[in-house]
């Protein structure tokens, strides 16, 4: 033994808790020795020298024969850490340790008899489930339970006869367990063995549990029974069983329930709504739905102010508003704001066309919240009758109510669309500019070239945003005929109209649009010329107009013709991207070099150098960047060269981070 | 706050300059006498940016990036934009009684029923809406696609177009029949019908400006009237350059009794007609690689 291991022995045996941490961390492992004292620090008070000791031991490679010795550490009754260190190890060295557990299986401590399911359990491995099947037979109580609850972590659905053999022992703890097991394998499960145990109080909720976990079909009479008992929490835990098994089998509890409850179940069903558990409340939600409860639908309203049930709640009156609306339509006058506006929600999602005039009357209200859930609710409603209010609200001063409107007519529009031209027109006429926008997107909106001569009339207002709108419109059905009044908007006095013009011809796929628009390229609007680049990318034949563009004084057109060439065709593009390298824009250049790394060809890199001297940091610093993506190692001279010369200290910092990056990947 | 513009004065150097720019930006021209006017009405746009000079407003005008906002303020500010419904009638007279019978019996031969008339310099947009009316009235062109575009440099103008709504000056020499079947009575002024409206498009166009002059296709009846007697001559020579290149062959261009092309083209034929002399352009050959109109 060296002199260095004696004095860490010493420490070990003597110092205090770093002291001794420190030794173990010194000692010279490769003496055989040295294994006696990691065994010690296994066991010492300290954790620290527990969870060090822990790792030397399974850092050796000579661990997994170690099992053994780790083993018999199980047995130290007195030592609670080392028990728990045993456990870790075992655990982790995993399969070689398996046989050597199994056997501890039937070893005469009921503790270690336990500690080896658990770790059995931990490890997971299935070859254990014999062993771990024998372990429900354990004569001591916490080692069944412990097997059972083992058996559910291994998740094997071949454990399932035998832990249902095992329920038939009189042990609480282990019918506990095995029900949560069972919930836990979460395979389907032969009811008939379950049942008699719901005659124990003491299981019937744990069963129930059980049953809504991994039940099948023939659980619901059970169930069902269940929700009649006197004890609310029986009730409780088979409404939750119920909406679980709902899950699986859709539509089968909602059979079932109304062919079996009674009142008895409903004033049940209704009780669990008091209920400070949002899961049982929810369960009661779900129940009332599944048995088309439509006269209980007013004691669902009070829930509608809770945030976290409202969705829920109105998902559920929904479907009982389409059984029968009428006790909610009765509640309406009552209500309050906030239980107006879910119940216009409710009545447009179940197409209740008898609320058509309680919503109409609200659509005038002040409270723009209710009025804009109206006005979506009567677009569902696939009534005319609600056309002509709906075009009301298009004037209105509500910015909610005016788009609630629009995406109710809209709607609308594609079952009655000559009605809703009808009575939005006269908006165009007399509406303020706002809402005439909104007017020309719903005619727009109209199949069928419905509306044609209305947005043709449109193009024409005196309001640039009308007329941007109006083109908007066309362009989602542009023919010849609209062609020509389009082209005319290229010479609009509103830039923002010009631009929409460009980007609407480009949609055109008529090549005639390629003159205006490469006329348009001399536009005075910067916005206008880059849309006018785009839209002749989009045209066939379009794309030797562009080059055209990328003379332009300002970068940004620059920029989307670069970015549209390279859409078009990247390796016909590459010449062009090359020349704007040179470009006195750094916006341009670095838009080149982004096009350039994206297109994956390397040729650019023999202007890396000159371009690490760019005047403009971002450029050099885009190029240092894109280098080392591109290039990895072979960049790293022309980064140090340049780094021997950077002045900038941002540019600096980032040399030096790509620099070290490159060393490290190399 | 300062109540009464400041009377700044305009130095003959400042006159000059502002002069040149105005002249080559839309070719409007102005003699020396026309000093105290620009002075008088630009110094309400200095009074605007807090300007002290007319140096620092034609500064302004060259280098501020919303210069071309600004010079449309410009030509609003020296443009007159008095006009009205039905002017110069002997001319329209013309117009329904001989040309358009001959454009439509030379349009039937061709196959054609397409119709295009372009105002130039339309102003509150009077003119198009009268052309609009006329062929509205004219029997045989109830099915045929027209389009009449009015255009001016001033975009304050092009709104009262888009608006279509006129106040009782407009209608000095509108027949009252007129007024009753295309205008809606609206708070004492007098809406343009729609179906008059949509025969017509609106546009904002500098007519010194040949690429965007492009963008509105072939004519075949261009109307100018009293828009070039502002220009002086190698300015009018721009424009009627322009209009030739945008008229098809045999179609007609229209300008003010008081205008004539003497002395700037002889492109153009002059036909007699019974009320009228009208400029026609000569039938010849078009170049390809046209705006389809």
């Amino acid at each position: 033994m060296t002199m260095e291991n004696i004095a860490a022995i010493n420490l070990l045996q003597a110092g205090g808790e770093e002291q001794r941490l420190q030794a173990l961390r010194a000692l010279d492992w490769s003496h055989c020795d040295s294994l006696q004292w990691i065994f010690l620090a296994l066991g010492d008070e300290s954790w620290r020298l527990r969870k060090e000791a822990t790792e030397l031991l399974l850092a050796m490679p000579n661990a997994p024969l170690l099992v053994g010795d780790v083993i018999e550490l199980l047995h130290s009754e007195d030592n609670a850490g080392l028990r728990n260190a045993a456990v870790e190890i075992l655990t982790r060295i995993g399969s070689p340790a398996l046989p050597s557990l199994m056997e501890e299986l039937s070893c005469n401590d009921h503790d270690v008899r336990k500690f080896a399911l658990d770790i059995l359990g931990a490890i997971g491995d299935l070859s254990c489930l014999g062993a771990m099947q024998k372990s429900l037979h354990d004569d001591d109580a916490n080692v069944r339970a412990a097997a059972a609850e083992n058996l559910g972590r291994l998740g094997a659905s071949e454990s399932i006869p035998a832990l249902l053999q095992a329920m038939e022992q009189p042990d609480l703890l282990l019918r506990f367990a095995i029900l949560d097991a069972l919930a836990r394998i979460g395979a389907p499960l032969p009811l008939a063995p379950l049942l008699p145990f719901y005659d124990d109080p003491l299981l019937r909720n744990a069963l129930l549990d059980c049953l809504g976990q991994l039940g099948d079909e023939d659980a619901i009479p059970l169930l069902v029974k269940a929700l009649r008992e006197d004890l609310r929490k029986t009730t409780e835990a088979a409404a939750i069983a119920l909406l679980r098994l709902d899950r699986r089998y859709p539509g089968r509890i909602a059979f079932q329930l109304q062919a079996s409850a009674g009142d008895q179940v409903m004033e049940k069903i209704v009780a669990l709504l008091d209920s400070n558990n949002q899961m049982v409340r929810r369960s009661g939600f779900q129940l009332l739905q599944q048995l088309q409860a439509w006269q209980q639908a007013p004691c669902l309203l009070p829930f509608l102010a809770a945030e976290e049930d409202r969705e829920e709640v109105a998902t559920v009156l929904v479907a009982l508003a389409g059984c029968n609306p009428e006790p909610l339509l009765a509640c309406w006058p009552h209500a309050d704001v906030i239980t107006q506006t879910c119940l216009a929600y409710v009545f447009g999602e179940a197409g209740c066309v008898a609320a058509l005039p309680l919503l109409i009357a609200v659509l005038g209200r002040d409270a723009s919240e209710l009025a804009a859930v109206a006005a979506q609710a009567l677009g569902r409603l696939e009534a005319s009758a609600a056309i002509g209010p709906l075009a009301c609200c298009l004037e209105s001063a509500s910015e909610e109510l005016r788009q609630a409107s629009r995406q109710a007519l809209v709607r609308l529009g594609r079952s009655l669309p000559a009605e809703v031209a009808r009575h939005v027109r006269p908006i165009l006429e007399t509406g303020h500019a706002a809402a005439r926008v909104v007017a020309v997107q719903i005619i727009g909106s109209l199949p069928g070239g419905q509306g044609a001569n209305i947005l043709a009339l449109a193009i024409k207002d005196e309001a640039a945003s009308v007329r941007g709108a109006a083109i908007r419109a066309f362009g989602s059905r542009l023919g010849p005929d609209e062609l020509t009044p389009v082209v005319l908007a290229l010479t609009d006095e509103d830039a923002e109209v010009r631009r929409v013009a460009a980007e609407v011809l480009g949609g055109c796929d008529d090549e005639w649009a390629i003159p205006p628009l490469t006329l348009t390229l001399s536009d005075p609007d910067l916005w206008v010329r880059a849309a006018a680049v785009r839209a002749l990318g989009r045209l066939p034949g379009g794309a030797q107009e562009i080059s055209a563009a990328l003379h332009d004084p300002v970068g940004l057109v620059r920029i989307a013709a670069l970015e549209t060439l390279c859409e078009i065709d990247s390796e016909a593009a590459f010449p062009a991207l090359l020349v704007a390298l040179d470009y006195p824009d750094e916006e341009v250049v670095k838009a080149s070099l982004r096009l350039l790394a994206a297109s994956h060809r390397r040729e650019w890199f023999s202007q890396g150098a000159r371009l690490l001297n760019h005047r403009h940091r971002e450029v050099r610093m885009a190029v240092a960047r894109l280098l080392v993506e591109g290039g990895g190692a072979q960049s790293a001279a022309l980064l140090e060269n340049r780094l021997s010369v950077e002045g900038d200290e941002l540019v600096r910092g980032q040399l030096v981070g790509l620099l070290t990056h490159l060393r490290e990947e190399g | 706050m300062l109540f009464f513009a400041p009377d700044i004065p305009m130095s003959d150097e400042e006159f000059r300059l502002l002069r040149d720019h105005v002249y080559q930006y839309c070719g409007l021209h102005f003699t020396v006498d026309s000093k105290y006017l620009l002075e008088k009405r630009l110094g309400k746009r200095l009074q605007h940016h807090g300007l002290g000079t007319f140096k620092d407003y034609y500064y302004l005008l060259r280098y501020n990036p919303q210069k071309e906002q600004e010079m449309t303020e410009v030509v609003d500010a020296l443009t007159t934009n008095e006009t009205y419904f039905f002017r110069e009638e002997f001319q329209l007279k013309t117009f329904v009684q001989e040309i358009l019978p001959e454009l439509r019996r030379r349009k039937l031969a061709e196959g054609q029923k397409k119709l295009r008339i372009w105002s130039a310099g339309c102003s509150t947009g009077e003119e198009p809406y009268t052309i609009a009316m006329l062929l509205l009235e004219t029997p045989g062109f109830a099915d045929w696609q027209i389009d009449i575009i009015g255009t001016d440099i001033s975009q304050r103008v092009l709104q009262v177009a888009r608006r279509g709504v006129y106040g009782n000056s407009s209608f000095r020499s509108t027949d009252p029949v007129f007024q009753q079947r295309y205008f809606t009575e609206v708070d004492g002024k007098f809406r343009i019908a729609d179906r008059v409206k949509s025969l017509v498009t609106i546009s904002h166009l500098n007519l010194f400006d040949p690429a965007r002059v492009v963008l509105l296709g072939k004519m075949d009846v261009i109307f100018c009237r009293n828009v070039i007697i502002y220009f002086d001559l190698p300015a009018k020579k721009r424009v009627i350059e322009n209009f030739h290149e945008r008229l098809r062959p045999e179609g007609y261009l229209l300008l003010g009794h008081s205008e004539s092309l003497m002395s700037v083209t002889n492109a153009f034929m002059l036909r007699h007609f019974a009320h009228d002399m009208v400029y026609q352009r000569p039938a010849l050959a078009t170049a390809g690689g046209e705006i389809r109109s």
